[in-house]
């Protein structure tokens, strides 16, 4: 087939209007091939994981409580999320991750399933998704589903499809797993409705920090769009809390059971997904796209996706990925902001970017020798959770003990954070930094504990 | 022991006999026999350790059972921890325990300074258990085997603490239509949909080979890998080496690995939209970097 399309592109020559012949050509070709050459669930699966596996979100955690002790299915979740296995690029596998066709009318450069790529198609039926979720769910390999799509026909079609997927696994098979369904942008309020019914979870990609990059690079997708998908998700999780409300309230008065139980809209939450390196967007427009994104949708996570090459690429994307690093240092930086009351604007250095050679906390420990050394016994939560080193464990430990007898240094070497960092950063009885103690950290020593740039201590004291 | 034999002996019915362990604690502190006085038998101790027992007192369940429950009075939050620290495989963590509530009977703001040494070294063996029943939960891989009774799941699973009856309610609660069964070397978990039934220590040869489905996760598993981005420190750390020789898909990564610098090379050189497509672009691009 594709030496078919090479015949015809050389033959058509000049004028643009044969270019488009040749598009319906390579679409019929396309069809005929998938046609001809039937498919095994086995070659759907490699193409279709293959093609969602650049969403980062594997989360699990936060779905519904439901077990399946009635017998009348499978399943349970509401607990903490579980990482059933990890592939060797680090990423945590918890749920199915599949897109239910990556045929798309839609031409987003950065994707490698965009109309115009020429990678090879395929589309699993509602029945093949099913079945694949609840083979690999019961040999405990999954928490359950993360289905997507590429957008066929039209967007309201494509997430009805999506729709029928949970639908089954829900009230036919009363699959009681997790379920995280993408929700297609423009699809109507009503189906919105509908996902939020069956997913524990929905999401919608904003892509790219600003507008103009999302313009340049996914031209049918609309920013407004999005957002408003977002605040329709966000309404109707919102109604659905109230009216869960009511209903208590109705229990408690009429001291009786009700008669319906309401079903939580996506208890789960929305997220969504930035790449990262696309475009020319800093640190700082990224941060600042975050956090009005968790303030307005209350989103449960932004997700960071380095941009990496991707097979058939476009032209004009980069051929080189962002550096994993930034990635890694932007969720630093975003945990920062929600759990130890940074503001964007403290992290990022001047030219608007996050220090690649050390974490958002010491860069900004750093920056501020003016509040160190911090006072173990006596300074408030709030600063010593700025203490490089010492996450929210080490502190609240700390807070707790304090209140009984001072905290000397050895109390500091028995925390399980790095020592050395903490003690940099910190004066106790028997303690006092050397006023080049930080700065001695940044020296290259080999033997040191940290010297792979890709631990970050953050992440590994309050990592989920 | 050294020889100097200890005044008492307390023989517990399993390495996770919790509460087995609670009584016998109660009978000790009641009696206020120190963690020096007790050697701690839990079935899985050498011929020779036990040797001393003879000349102690042997305190078995009928024996400590004399003290009645709620007659020693410990913070709640410790015995919680104490019922999670038993499961662990440290042979010193009954009498780590005992020392550790000797102290609260005598000071009770012992258990205020979360900064003991002996607290914190309780909690990380705590933490350690509680990772390993999360892990458990997360590597037990179940084979269907089809009998005549109908289809069962299998899996064979190897724990380093002693966590298979703390992990088993999660399977019976997400599988409860499912006949599964739990193989381990420390033990196995059975249900039959009624009830959970635990059993002595198997070998890996009762649990089943692979089945011809498993090729359709080991698909999964290979094509969700983005050669671009590895990071096996990572995955190492989340999923421990000693883990991998029960979980199939980690077959597969040395070839992963091995494949994954060409692939990335081809993803970054290979830009195979249609020529004339692609130039266009290019136009669009280059006049759109110089207008800027
Ligand atoms: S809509 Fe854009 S991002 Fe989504 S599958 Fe289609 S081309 Fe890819």
């Amino acid at each position: 087939m594709d030496a078919l399309a090479s015949f015809i592109e050389s033959w058509s020559g000049g004028p643009l209007r044969l270019n488009l012949l040749l598009r319906v050509c390579q679409y019929f070709c396309h069809a005929v091939y998938n046609h001809s050459m039937a498919k095994t669930t086995l070659d759907k699966l490699i193409i279709l994981a293959d093609a969602a596996k650049y969403d980062a979100s594997c989360a699990s955690s936060g779905g519904a409580r439901r077990d399946s002790r009635d017998q009348k299915g499978i399943g349970s979740s509401g607990g903490m999320g579980i990482c059933h296995s990890y592939a060797p690029d680090g990423r945590c596998i918890s749920l199915l991750k599949l897109l239910l066709t990556n045929w798309c009318t839609f031409d987003c450069l950065y994707c490698v399933n965009r109309q115009s790529s020429n990678v090879e198609r395929a589309r699993f039926t509602v029945e093949e998704v099913v079945n694949l979720t609840l083979d690999f769910y019961k040999r405990n390999v999954i928490e359950g589903l993360f289905l997507s799509s590429g957008i066929i026909q039209t967007p309201d079609y494509t997430m009805e499809q999506l729709i029928e997927v949970a639908r089954q696994l829900r009230e036919e098979d009363h699959f009681r797993g997790y379920i995280h369904l993408k929700t297609i942008p423009n699809a109507s309020a009503d189906l919105i409705a509908r996902a939020g019914l069956h997913a524990d979870r929905l999401s919608i990609n904003v892509e790219l920090p600003t507008e103009e990059a999302l313009i340049r690079l996914a031209p049918e997708k609309d920013a407004a769009a999005i957002a408003l998908s977002m605040e329709r998700i966000r309404r109707q999780s919102d109604e659905s809390r109230e009216d869960q409300k009511a209903e208590r309230k109705i229990k408690v008065m009429a001291g009786g059971k009700p008669k319906r139980k309401v079903a939580q809209f996506a208890p789960a939450g929305q997220s969504t997904q930035m790449i990262i390196g696309a475009d020319d967007s800093s640190d700082r427009s990224i941060l600042t796209k975050s956090a009005a994104l968790y303030r307005n949708f209350r989103l449960r996570r932004v997700y960071y996706s380095a941009f990496s090459p991707i097979p058939h690429a476009s032209a004009a994307l980069p051929s080189v990925g962002a550096p994993l690093m930034r990635e890694h240092r932007l969720y630093q930086a975003d945990w920062l902001l929600r759990f130890y009351g940074f503001e964007e604007q403290e992290l990022v250095t001047d030219n608007g970017m996050l220090s690649l050679a050390v974490d958002p906390k010491m860069a900004w420990a750093l920056a501020h020798p003016e509040y160190f050394p911090v006072d173990i016994n006596r300074a408030a939560k709030e600063m010593l959770l700025r203490v490089p080193g010492l996450g929210v464990q080490s502190v609240t430990r700390l807070l707790a003990a304090r209140r009984v007898r001072r905290m000397r240094k050895a109390d500091v070497e028995r925390l399980g954070a790095p020592t050395q960092k903490v003690l940099a950063f910190v004066q106790l009885p028997d303690h006092r930094p050397a006023q080049d103690a930080a700065q001695r950290l940044l020296l290259p020593v080999p033997s040191a504990r940290n010297t792979s740039p890709q631990q970050g201590d953050l992440f590994q004291a309050s990592a989920p | 022991m050294n020889g100097q034999a200890t005044a008492h002996t307390v023989k517990l019915a399993r390495s996770d006999d919790v509460d087995g362990f609670s009584a016998a604690l109660r009978y000790l502190l009641h009696h206020d026999i120190s963690p020096a006085q007790v050697t701690w038998d839990d079935g899985t101790q050498a011929q020779g350790d036990l040797f001393d027992i003879e000349a102690g007192t042997v305190l078995d369940r009928s024996r400590v059972e004399t003290v009645a429950a709620g007659s020693i009075r410990l913070p709640r939050d410790f015995l919680t921890l104490a019922r999670t620290i038993v499961l662990h495989n440290s042979v010193d963590r009954f009498r780590q325990l005992h020392a550790m509530a000797a102290l609260l009977m005598r000071d009770r703001h012992a258990w205020a300074d979360r900064m003991h040494p002996a607290l914190l070294q309780l909690d990380r063996m705590a933490r350690e258990v509680g990772r390993e029943i999360h892990k458990m939960h997360a590597f037990v891989r179940f084979r269907p085997v089809v009998t005549e009774e109908g289809e069962t799941h299998i899996a064979w699973f190897e724990p380093e603490h002693h966590v298979v009856r703390a992990a088993a309610p999660f399977f019976a609660k997400r599988f409860a239509a499912m006949h599964w069964t739990i193989l381990t070397p420390l033990g196995c978990a059975y249900w039959d949909r009624h009830a959970l039934v635990f059993a002595p220590p198997a070998a890996r040869e009762d649990a089943p080979e692979a089945d011809a489905g498993e090729a359709l996760w080991l698909a999964y598993y290979r094509s969700i890998f983005n050669p671009a981005r590895v990071k096996v420190d990572m995955m190492r750390r989340e999923m421990p080496v000693r883990f991998w020789k029960n979980l199939p898909e980690t077959g597969a990564i040395t070839q992963l690995l091995h494949g994954a610098g060409e692939r990335t090379y081809r993803m970054q050189n290979e830009v195979d939209e249609p020529v004339r497509k692609r130039k266009i672009r290019e136009n669009i691009a280059s006049k759109n970097t110089t207008e800027r």
